[in-house]
């Protein structure tokens, strides 16, 4: 046992420090940092820096850009842009159906979307929650109807992450409604530019337009847009959802917000004139968090180094369920920290980067927006209370 | 003992419970803050003929001679309306803090308090708001503020010695910065450069302390409404929400959670008629006690209410439209107002028994 990392680790951690010091735009890493929103330009900016340096698709097959790094070299980068605020890689395109795409699709489908994806040519949005199916996702209605050479789709997605900028869409369709609901469903490849698609913004908690439904009203799909087989696109989201659910314990953006919250604390004073880092009851809720953390770090680490651990659906979910929870308490601390100025909503600085003096202190505008946003880590990926259902269900039938 | 209403309550009760579900829908609400006042001036005026900045005020001064009860009776009725106007402000703190003068109580809906200072996180000593020849100089901060806002009463060292003093918002030198809080109220920073001020006589430290305990008791009440409706919006979603083939109430996981968000909810509200009471009896050290203990309990409730009743409401929870992240936002802002858990549980260490 050597819970050190390895002399290649450090400097491969070395070079990820610098890339983050050198070449991220202070102006992204002081954005994330106050708990401001990036636009839709900040995001397409960091993609095309990570492009750059060979960074953007790691976790790819070599063929298509991916760099062989290990799980836990993946984590070293994940914690060290985390600790250089940088933002989080895009996750539809890099994290999610560019795996699917290398595992099931055709090699039309692999050379036409992949490299487009690493530069961030084309923006991918979900579809697969809608409005009666979101634990359920099985349920889906959304149909799509073999006609010819195409699909003819109709229905309607929600939920739907960044929409509105989308170029493409990987969509859960129903194929087959004589089966098992699991039986008839296929994963398709959608142009948002087709006719018959519409986008109706959905306004989070925070005042900030980051979700969408759409519909699909007689949308014609080419029948080459299919992945893999019809009727099999179960399996595949399956497999992109256990993709999913490992990012989300999102330990390095936990330690960055932890060091975060003790910064803010070091400099909030009580009524009585003393630091809030001092105060019995805020250092105490400070070691606690400590704790969670570092056991969380040291369980994600378990189920990196070990492929049986990554297999095992008791440690995906429990991952979730930590990491989401910890991230949560993490941003109420952060608001219980700034305290009464955390009250006034300056939507405008937060949401759309406004260049007037905030109220209060820089880092006060971003705190109960960042906390209302963060409810959403327990609701969606498959909430909390379904991880825990996968969890018995694993634990009771082994 | 009898906790339940005498017919003046029950009308009280009534009066406002149909003005809140006459004029108060969380859709009509909305279309309030939309304006540029940050809520609508002839509902405000229609709230203020009901007369409940009258309820705390004795008869002799006109008033209608209530007590804490009454006000805590008008909070909860108020609470499911996340009513925009500061009316327990008025009702509690403004009449407590008039010293008594009629001008004031007779035009209360006239003023807001200008009692916190920015960086000074919940403590009512004035550190950077002074009064030197009968002129204020400072900036006050979370100011609840109506359209009708014409005069604020301030706190504001004169040397060491802290008074309340009765500014004019239109003077010379007067500047009111308007804002939302993140549940929509309409709030304001008020700043005086050398404003003419009226000192309030017999109003020192002490009785400004007293009167922000008994509004963090009457706010309690108004917590406690809104978390009742929080809770009924979540029950009867998870009666309607299908998943899996049945309702979301059919599982025992969420009947669980839901049955934790109303222990929450009754335990708060009889916090709550404990502290009206002890607000009727209790004066000094065992009031600001009684509030303590009060809001740290509801304070803590109304955490648990704000993050499962938007959990059990999954992604709809998340959305600005449903209205139950309305009521989520209200309890975060309430927590945030008036001294949070950790304040209040120290002060409750603080103060002995």
């Amino acid at each position: 046992m050597d819970l050190k990392h390895s002399d290649e680790d450090l400097a491969f951690k070395k070079q990820i420090e610098e890339f983050c010091e050198s070449y991220v735009s202070t102006e992204i890493r002081q954005k994330i940092a106050l708990g401001h929103r990036l636009s839709k330009q900040d995001i397409v900016d960091y993609h095309k820096v990570l492009y750059a340096h060979g960074y953007a698709v790691p976790n790819w097959k070599e063929e298509w850009g991916g760099r062989d790094w290990t799980s836990i070299q993946h984590q070293i980068f994940d914690d060290v842009t985390a600790a250089y605020d940088c933002p989080r890689r895009l996750a539809f395109g890099v994290s999610m159906v560019g795996p699917v795409l290398q595992a099931f699709g055709s090699r039309e489908q692999q050379e036409k979307y992949l490299p487009r994806i690493a530069r961030l040519d084309d923006w991918w949005c979900q579809g697969f929650s809608e409005p009666g199916s979101g634990s359920d996702l099985a349920s889906l209605k959304t149909t799509a109807v073999r006609d010819g050479d195409e699909y003819v789709l109709n229905g309607q997605k929600t939920w739907t992450t960044y929409a509105q900028h989308a170029d493409m869409m990987f969509i859960l369709t129903r194929t087959d409604s004589d089966c098992k609901p699991q039986e008839g469903i296929s994963f398709m490849l959608l142009d948002m530019n087709t006719p018959g698609i519409s986008v109706k913004p959905i306004i989070l908690l925070d005042g900030y337009h980051e979700v969408n439904e759409v519909f699909f009203d007689n949308v014609r799909i080419p029948a080459e847009n299919l992945v893999g087989e019809e009727n099999k696109g179960w399996d595949y989201a399956k497999f992109l959802l256990a993709h999913e659910r490992f990012g989300i314990a999102q330990i390095g953006y936990a330690k960055n917000q932890l060091n975060r919250l003790k910064d803010i604390a070091g400099q909030e004073r009580t009524e009585t004139g003393e630091r809030l880092v001092d105060d019995v009851f805020f250092s105490q809720k400070l070691a606690e968090i400590e704790m969670d953390l570092t056991a969380l770090e040291v369980t994600n680490l378990r189920v990196l180094s070990d492929a049986k651990n990554q297999s095992d659906l008791t440690f995906a979910g429990m991952l979730k369920i930590r990491g989401s929870d910890l991230n949560q308490k993490l941003t109420r601390l952060i608001m219980e920290a700034v305290g009464p100025a955390a009250a006034v909503e300056q939507q405008d600085l937060v949401l759309h980067g406004r260049n007037e003096p905030p109220l209060g202190p820089d880092y006060a505008a971003g705190a109960a927006p960042s906390y209302l946003n963060n409810r959403k880590l327990s609701i969606f990926g498959g909430s909390n209370e379904i991880q825990r259902t996968i969890i018995a269900k694993a634990m009771l039938t082994a | 003992m009898d906790f339940s209403l005498s017919d003046e309550q029950r009308m009280l009760q009534d009066t406002v419970g149909k003005f809140v579900a006459d004029r108060y829908s969380l859709d009509q609400r909305k279309s309030y803050m939309a304006q540029s006042a940050g809520h609508d001036a002839g509902v405000a005026n229609e709230l203020a003929d009901l007369g409940l900045n009258l309820v705390q005020i004795a008869e002799e001064q006109g008033g209608l001679g209530g007590d804490a009860f009454d006000a805590m009776i008008v909070g909860e009725a108020l609470g499911p309306g996340l009513v925009l106007e500061p009316v327990m402000d008025v009702m509690t703190a403004v009449s407590a803090l008039a010293g008594g003068r009629e001008d004031i109580l007779e035009d209360s809906n006239a003023y807001t308090l200008g009692l916190y200072e920015r960086g000074q996180r919940y403590a009512l000593t004035p550190a950077g708001t002074t009064v030197a020849d009968g002129k204020i100089t400072g900036t006050k901060t979370l100011a609840p503020i109506s359209a009708a806002a014409t005069h604020a009463l301030v706190s504001a060292k004169d040397g060491d010695d802290v008074g309340l003093y009765r500014v004019s918002l239109t003077a010379d030198g007067a500047t009111v910065f308007n804002y939302p809080l993140q549940d929509g109220r309409p709030f304001a920073d008020l700043q005086f450069d050398g404003v003419a001020a009226e000192r309030i006589d017999g109003v020192g430290l002490a009785e400004i302390e007293a009167a922000v305990a008994r509004l963090t008791i009457a706010e309690c009440a108004v917590a406690v409404g809104a978390m009742q409706a929080a809770l009924d919006m979540t029950k009867e979603y998870l009666s309607v929400r299908k998943q899996f083939g049945r309702p979301l109430a059919a599982f025992q996981e969420l009947q669980f959670r839901l049955v934790d968000m109303n222990m929450e909810v009754q335990d708060a509200r009889s916090m709550s008629i404990w502290a009206a009471n002890q607000a009727n009896q209790a004066s000094g050290d065992a009031l600001l006690r009684s509030a303590s203990l009060a809001k740290a309990k509801i304070g803590k409730a109304a955490t648990h209410v704000c993050e499962d009743s938007i959990q059990l409401h999954g992604g709809m929870g998340m959305t600005q439209d449903y209205g139950v992240g309305a009521y989520a936002k209200y309890l975060l802002t309430f927590n945030l107002l008036h001294g949070d858990v950790d304040y209040h549980t120290g002060r409750v260490m603080r103060l002995s028994a």
